[in-house]
């Protein structure tokens, strides 16, 4: 189910009241809801993948058990490898497979062998990405004994099914999230009303912003070759600002939706575009995952305390596995690569020597340079965008549908403000203003742009795929 | 909970009344709209009584100019093209065109390769972004938005939604007088500039896999004809000419061979248009000249059917008397 459906809009209000109307009742019957209602919601988009979710649960829970009775240190090993073979093996399964494969050929046949290409005709589930993430960073933090077990097994399945965050994240922790499914919930005014007003805007970032960029932006990609240098630059920044919306305009949408049954995800964007350098980038976009990737693949490959050559391998490595992690094609890999290249430049050459402002203005140019990898449908592709920008090619600019392109710069403009205000004068927030009538009438504004000039065609999220 | 469901009602109220009152706001424009594109919609639908209206994409518009053709036949045209659409744009237009009047004749500007495309979701998007703000007048539109996704019939009791992402097109006319086409020019949009001097190579069109056409495409297509028979227009299928192209046969050609009752003018290998960079702003759109020449042509030929001393002919005939 997606959030910007009729289904969703019917369904999150049914779960809503019968969730506050169980609180009587205490928090198992609340928590068998949820558990209904996730399991609900991400049926409705295939029932078959549930029997991957419950599986991978169960294999967590029981693991996670044992592994809290053993202080043997080869049992417990072995533990970690079963959790971490059955969730890496479901991924590797349906989203690398074909990726694999198509290598494997494409390699033999640059040596000039050639094998019959076996690839499978394999649905991606969705979310699987992000779930497999969460339970996987719970067996680990209990092999690293920074969490203890829980026996509570419908908690367990709540907590990583939970439908807010189920499909595309934040990817929470156990220690975070999962001891929101022990303690009593109290309807919170305040807390619903914020968690009202952060969905409001995730379906503008969604509708308004990233929808109707992407008309402009699909158009242009159709053809790169054949546009200006001009046109694809600013393509470019719309695709920046299309990705955020969609992704951040998720995020908190789901944010939202649980501050709605009283529970506090992670923040998982901050302005990302506001960043003076590649570390600061990365503590604001997808924090969810840029944390789970330094917490478990960064710091035990040794992290920042090593060697000058490794930590720099630790870096790229990371990032590599990040940008795979996005995708089964070598455009994700390059984008990962150009990140962690950025991040080990900055480490050893900016030392405070560069203003603010223009390090804000380089990260988010190369930051634009890495997002063509990440849109492109190849990397031959990728590199026909940036030689026609960086070698000047063709002249002029293309505006497509003038309408769409217009309504998309306005869009995006919007968005920026709102993000330099929270960023630089937080007072001047209006949906959280102070004064009651400029709230009020923020709101009614947001839902009347967001009727008038959302797109309510492009359903898919950008961030399910991976 | 009270105070949250209070709150949530307040809004909703505003909403409601904001919507009425906005919405009301933007259909006073579009009813008053000078000219451009939903100025042309609503006359179509609303108004046109016209003996002969032309129905098509971008090359309909900018191709057939309604005063040569009027000057020719002595009868009333009304171009209804719109740059952009295809089959679902038509058909939508043609069911609200005869839910209102039976033009004597409708001219469909047709594509050598229109079968192939498939109706998919994105060109019924199109048309619904045209004619969402006639929603809730014409049953033809309803019926044919409805289709669009079945959120439609719920987000259109918004009456700010019907007006969805039309605000640019909606006001430009406004500002800036026949950007969209003049009233007088009857919804031909006339167009600039020349090809003479450029060097665009031939391109000759021979495709024979009957496989290819959209039976989706082929349904719209058949049920558009129907109907304007039924109601007893006479259809005429053109097809414009490109610059430098030959058309020797596509699978939407030996398609429409097989289609009975209809007049089929084809002109795409007319080496006195498709020869003459001077008649075109782009290889596939005609320009002003290119587009008086042309309907002064297509008018002539149009004679003949009208005055009945043309029998019904499928294409092959047609080609064969050529």
């Amino acid at each position: 189910m997606l959030f910007n459906s009729l289904e969703f809009a019917i369904f999150l209000p049914i779960v809503f009241f019968l969730f506050w109307a169980l609180s009587k009742k205490g928090v198992t019957a609340q928590n068998v809801l949820l558990l209904g209602a996730s399991y609900f919601f991400y049926g409705w988009w295939d029932w078959r993948f549930l029997s991957l979710i419950f599986f991978s649960s169960l294999i967590d829970y029981f693991v996670g058990l044992k592994m809290a009775k053993t202080d043997e240190p080869t049992a417990r090993k072995h533990l970690l490898w079963i959790s971490l073979g059955v969730n890496l093996g479901f991924l590797a399964f349906f989203k690398y497979f074909n990726f694999f494969m198509d290598s494997f050929t494409e390699a033999f046949t640059f040596f000039g062998a050639s094998i019959p290409a076996n690839r499978l005709n394999i649905i991606l589930p969705v979310g699987i990405s992000f779930y497999t993430f969460q339970t996987l960073s719970y067996s680990i933090d209990i092999y690293y004994k920074r969490l203890q077990p829980t026996r509570n097994l419908l908690a367990f399945m709540a907590f990583v099914s939970f439908f807010p965050q189920l499909v595309a994240g934040p990817i929470e922790r156990a220690t975070n999230l999962l001891p929101q499914f022990f303690r009593e919930r109290k309807f919170n005014y305040e807390n619903a009303s914020q968690g009202l007003k952060m969905m409001l805007w995730g379906f503008f970032m969604k509708v308004a912003v990233a929808d109707r960029l992407a008309i402009y932006v699909d158009d242009v990609f159709q053809s790169p070759e054949t546009h200006s240098w001009l046109t694809l630059s600013v393509t470019t920044v719309f695709f920046a600002f299309q990705i955020y919306g969609d992704f951040a305009g998720y995020s908190l949408i789901a944010i939202g939706c649980a501050k709605l049954f009283d529970f506090e995800l992670m923040t998982n964007f901050r302005r990302p575009y506001f960043a003076t350098s590649f570390k600061s980038f990365w503590g604001r976009w997808h924090i969810s995952l840029s944390t789970w990737f330094k917490d478990y693949v960064y710091i035990p490959l040794g992290g920042s305390r090593v060697s000058t050559q490794r930590s720099s391998f630790n870096l790229m490595a990371t990032f590599i596995i990040s940008g795979f992690w996005h995708g089964a094609n070598w455009t994700f890999i390059v984008w990962g690569a150009l990140h962690g290249f950025y991040q080990i430049l900055e480490k050893y050459l900016v030392k405070g020597n560069v203003p603010k402002y223009l390090m804000m203005v380089i990260v988010f140019a190369l930051t634009c340079l890495a997002w063509v990898f990440f849109r492109a449908p190849s990397v031959t592709d990728a590199f026909v965008v940036i030689s026609r920008i960086l070698t000047g090619a063709g002249s002029g600019l293309y505006f497509g549908d003038k309408g769409i392109f217009l309504f998309g710069l306005i869009a995006l403009l919007i968005l920026f403000v709102n993000d330099y205000i929270t960023e630089y004068k937080p007072d001047l927030q209006l949906i959280y203003h102070p004064q009651v009538v400029v709230r009020f009438s923020a709101i009614l504004l947001i839902l009347m742009y967001i009727t008038a000039l959302g797109v309510f065609d492009r359903s898919q999220f950008i961030y399910f795929q991976f | 909970m009270k105070k949250l469901l209070i709150k949530i009602g307040i809004v909703c109220v505003a909403f409601v009344v904001l919507d009425l009152v906005v919405g009301s706001f933007l259909l006073n424009l579009l009813e008053k709209s000078p000219d451009g594109r939903y100025y042309k919609t609503r006359y179509s639908l609303e108004e046109a009584q016209e003996d002969i209206v032309i129905l098509g994409s971008s090359r309909a518009e900018g191709n057939y100019s309604p005063a040569v053709m009027e000057e020719s036949l002595g009868m009333e045209v009304w171009n209804a093209g719109r740059g952009g659409q295809g089959l679902p744009f038509w058909a939508a237009m043609n069911s609200g065109i005869l839910a209102r009047y039976t033009p004597d004749v409708v001219i469909i500007n047709v594509e050598n390769d229109f079968l192939k495309e498939s109706v998919d979701d994105q060109s019924f998007e199109r048309a619904a972004g045209i004619l969402r703000p006639f929603y809730n007048r014409h049953n033809a539109v309803k019926n044919f938005v409805d289709m669009v996704s079945d959120k439609e019939k719920l987000l259109l009791k918004s009456n700010l939604y019907a007006f969805n992402s039309s605000f640019y097109y909606m006001l430009r006319p406004y500002l800036f007088e026949g950007i969209d086409g003049r009233v007088e020019d009857k919804g031909w949009k006339p167009l600039k500039g020349s090809l003479a001097g450029k060097d665009i190579p031939e391109r000759v069109i021979n495709e024979d896999d009957q496989e290819v056409l959209d039976p989706e495409a082929i349904m719209m297509f058949e049920n558009l004809v129907s109907e304007l028979q039924d109601k007893g227009s006479k259809v005429v299928l053109t097809l414009s000419p490109d610059y430098n192209k030959k058309v020797v046969t596509t699978p939407t050609l030996e398609y429409l061979k097989s289609v009975e009752g209809v007049y089929v003018l084809d002109f795409s290998n007319d080496e006195y248009f498709t020869k003459n960079p001077e008649f075109y702003t782009d290889p596939i759109h005609l320009n002003k000249e290119g587009a008086m020449e042309y309907s002064r042509k297509l008018a002539q030929e149009l004679k003949p059917i009208l005055n009945g001393s043309k029998t019904k002919k499928n294409l092959a005939v047609w080609n064969e008397i050529r």
